[in-house]
């Protein structure tokens, strides 16, 4: 239908190269630290942008993660307790082992096995994704707690700050880790079977399952990867900071949907790029941090960051990359007006 | 599904969908009389057990029963409500900064309106762009809990007239307010979802948008009107907490969502058959029972916490399954009156 009715310009000419998913946001991007430049000079200066790449590593390796599990239509809350988690057990392996490198291992591993938790809770005994994973912050968040009396755990094993304060010639390791991770989640969502699967069942699950794709199984593969990339980020994330604690980063669910819903990726599912999930993290890291060296009030940024996400998801959510918005699809006549007020699923 | 199956010549099918409503909604009374048993006589919780205790139990129950109406309204249509707590908690900033200005206990009403009016934006923005209410109220959490604590710049808002404190301490005729305000709520929202053309209409929202915008239902008036009233709830549970606190607040409400959202699960609310008032009431009272017990055992706050998670996704197991069992039972004995005709899959019964 919509194949048939878009106009032929857009189908058959050739795409200019800088029009691909995530571009607007680029320029946006360029945007924000011109302008932030431009009010307040320290902002541009080396130390204050490889602090913000530093900051942007694990919230973008965590919305690699959350941009998977949005793919097929579903959501992770439970990201904040995850990377709680991981680092307890980081530490406390690392601790036990004496070596950094079991420490980091161990905190993947729990990443992973939280993610086969939330799949398999909401892949196969259909539990809705929402309140799944919003359980699994609440016990994880628990037992991140209960793993230290409340206290953090103190004294790595020597060499565990490595991963997150460590550098790459000028860049900081976890943004290299971050570039690396951008690299394999694009092979991944575009040149495997399972990465396309992923967007299929987000796209339309029951066309998916028609056609054979195994989808309680995919869907728990999407969630396995969303912990894995959440046990990556809690392990850079506590190794940066050199210790396990309990309330590493609380909020990071909510910063992930932000910044995939501000890189432009269909909250529905079935269609985005890793690199818009990239570019979001990204703009929402310069956003926060232009706030911070401007000394706006973190409150103001809590505001700034559910208004972007708010105005993000209603420009861009249902972007449709070459169409144009719902909207403007039907402005041009490419839409009944009805249509555009179909049913959308309720919780 | 209510009018074709009286219609029926098979009255029964009536009577089991009534029994099946009858029993999803008093199974979770039988959940808080177990777990009352449980810490009275088997834990034996110290003063678990006393008088007093039952007393402080529903006080500290009110104020979650109120909240939880809202969820479950949310929750008829649709929806999910994760910004409650922090529109409750930006609520008892207006309202402790209405009856400071006003000078009068009145004053505090600014925060109810301050609270239907970000419930509103959530209901307007969910239903005017087909956006997902998790997301949207997401972002509306970080937004309310920012501005609540932008507005006095992370203070509390203290220095209430005396008069308010009545909404949290005080009594009419014996029965504490906070009693009256919970009590006051559920009738409310149990007459709107039980016995009036609205709450039929928002059940429609719920289990068939498209079905009941072709049925002529305003569906986008009732999203709005859901989501405010969500946020009405949240803002008079708000009430009792500020006037329990001396004032405006901003961590009032942190974790309300969690508790509602389990509250409202354990009573039922996520089956599209089982959505009601009396369950949302006692799932709330599960959750305190829980709470009240596990706090007089000496159980420390991170292992409720694991508790609480556990209880949740377990309740949704036990509905779900539930729901199935339903199915299957109706189907059966469907195929067995009318061989040949094929049942519709579950549709909620209207009233």
């Amino acid at each position: 239908m919509r194949g048939e009715t878009a106009s032929s310009k857009e189908r058959t000419g050739k795409e200019a190269w800088w029009r691909f998913p995530g571009s607007g946001m680029a320029l946006v991007l360029i945007a924000v630290v011109l302008v932030a430049g431009l009010v307040e000079p320290r902002f541009l200066t080396e130390r204050n942008l490889v602090s913000v790449l530093r900051q942007a590593a694990p919230l973008a390796i965590a919305a690699y993660g959350m941009g998977l599990v949005i793919f097929t239509g579903s959501i992770d809350l439970s990201t904040g307790a995850v990377v709680a988690m991981v680092s307890m057990v980081g530490v406390l392996a690392g601790q036990a082992v004496g070596s950094a490198l079991a420490g980091w291992g161990a905190g993947v591993l729990v990443g992973v096995a939280f993610g086969i938790i939330n799949g398999f809770m909401v892949a196969y005994l259909k539990i809705p994704p929402f309140i799944a994973t919003f359980g699994t912050l609440t016990y994880g968040h628990g037992l991140a707690l209960a793993l230290g009396g409340g206290q953090s755990i103190e004294f790595p094993p020597a060499g565990y700050n490595l991963l997150g304060q460590g550098t790459v010639g000028p860049l900081p390791l976890p943004f290299v880790a971050a570039l690396v991770l951008l690299v394999l989640a694009h092979l991944l969502v575009t040149r495997t079977t399972l990465g396309r699967q992923i967007l299929m069942i987000g796209g339309n699950r029951r066309a998916a399952e028609l056609s054979g794709v195994n989808v309680a199984r995919i869907q728990l593969m999407a969630y396995v990867l969303a912990g894995l990339f959440a046990g990556i980020a809690g392990v850079i994330l506590s190794s940066r900071v050199n210790s396990g604690q309990p309330e590493l980063a609380p909020t990071l669910q909510f910063d992930a949907i932000a910044a995939v819903a501000v890189g432009g990726v269909s909250m529905r599912g079935g269609r985005g790029t890793m690199l818009q999930v990239f570019l979001g993290a990204l703009l929402l890291s310069v956003v926060k941090n232009a706030l911070n060296v401007v000394n706006v009030s973190t409150y103001w940024q809590m505001i700034a960051v559910g208004v972007v996400t708010i105005v993000a998801i209603i420009v861009g959510g249902e972007r449709d990359g070459r169409e144009g918005s719902r909207g403007r699809r039907r402005w041009r006549g490419l839409l009944p007006r009805r249509a555009a007020a179909g049913a959308q699923g309720g919780m | 599904m209510q009018a074709a199956a009286s219609r029926s010549p098979h009255g029964s099918a009536r009577l089991e969908w009534r029994l099946a409503r009858l029993v999803s909604a008093w199974a979770p009374m039988l959940l808080v009389v177990l777990l009352y048993i449980y810490f009275a006589f088997i834990a034996r919780a110290p003063f678990f057990a006393d008088a007093a205790n039952l007393q402080n139990l529903l006080f500290q129950a009110a104020p979650l029963v109120i909240a939880t109406c809202g969820q479950i309204l949310v929750m008829t249509v649709g929806g999910l409500d994760i910004s409650i707590g922090a529109v409750a908690a930006l609520s008892s900033m207006a309202a402790a900064y209405g009856a400071i200005s006003t000078g009068s206990a009145w004053g505090v009403l600014l925060g109810p309106v301050v609270g239907a009016a970000l419930g509103a934006v959530n209901g307007w923005i969910v239903a005017r762009y087909h956006l997902s209410p998790v997301i949207v109220t997401i972002a509306m959490l970080s937004a309310a809990r920012g501005l609540a604590f932008l507005v006095t710049d992370g203070q509390p808002l203290l220095g209430i007239p005396f008069s308010v404190y009545w909404l949290g301490w005080g009594d009419l005729w014996g029965i504490p307010a906070p009693v009256i305000l919970g009590a006051a709520a559920f009738l409310l929202t149990h007459y709107l979802l039980a016995h009036s053309d609205l709450g039929v209409r928002l059940q429609a929202v719920g289990s068939d948008e498209h079905g009941a915008r072709m049925m002529g239902v305003n569906v986008f008036g009732l999203k709005v009107l859901a989501f405010s009233l969500s946020g009405l709830a949240g803002a008079t549970a708000s009430l009792v907490w500020m006037a329990q606190s001396g004032g405006g607040n901003q961590l009032i409400g942190s974790g309300l969502e969690l508790q509602t959202i389990a509250a409202a699960v354990i009573g039922g609310a996520s089956s599209r058959l089982n959505r009601s008032a009396l369950g949302g009431l006692w799932g709330a009272l599960v959750i305190m029972t829980l709470s009240n017990g596990m706090n007089l055992s000496g159980v420390q706050p991170y292992t409720q916490q694991i508790v609480l998670g556990i209880a949740l996704i377990a309740a949704l197991f036990v509905h779900r399954f539930q729901d199935r069992l339903q199915l299957i039972v109706r189907r059966g004995l469907g195929k067995l009156r009318r061989p040949g005709q094929i049942e519709h899959p579950a549709r909620p019964e209207g009233r």
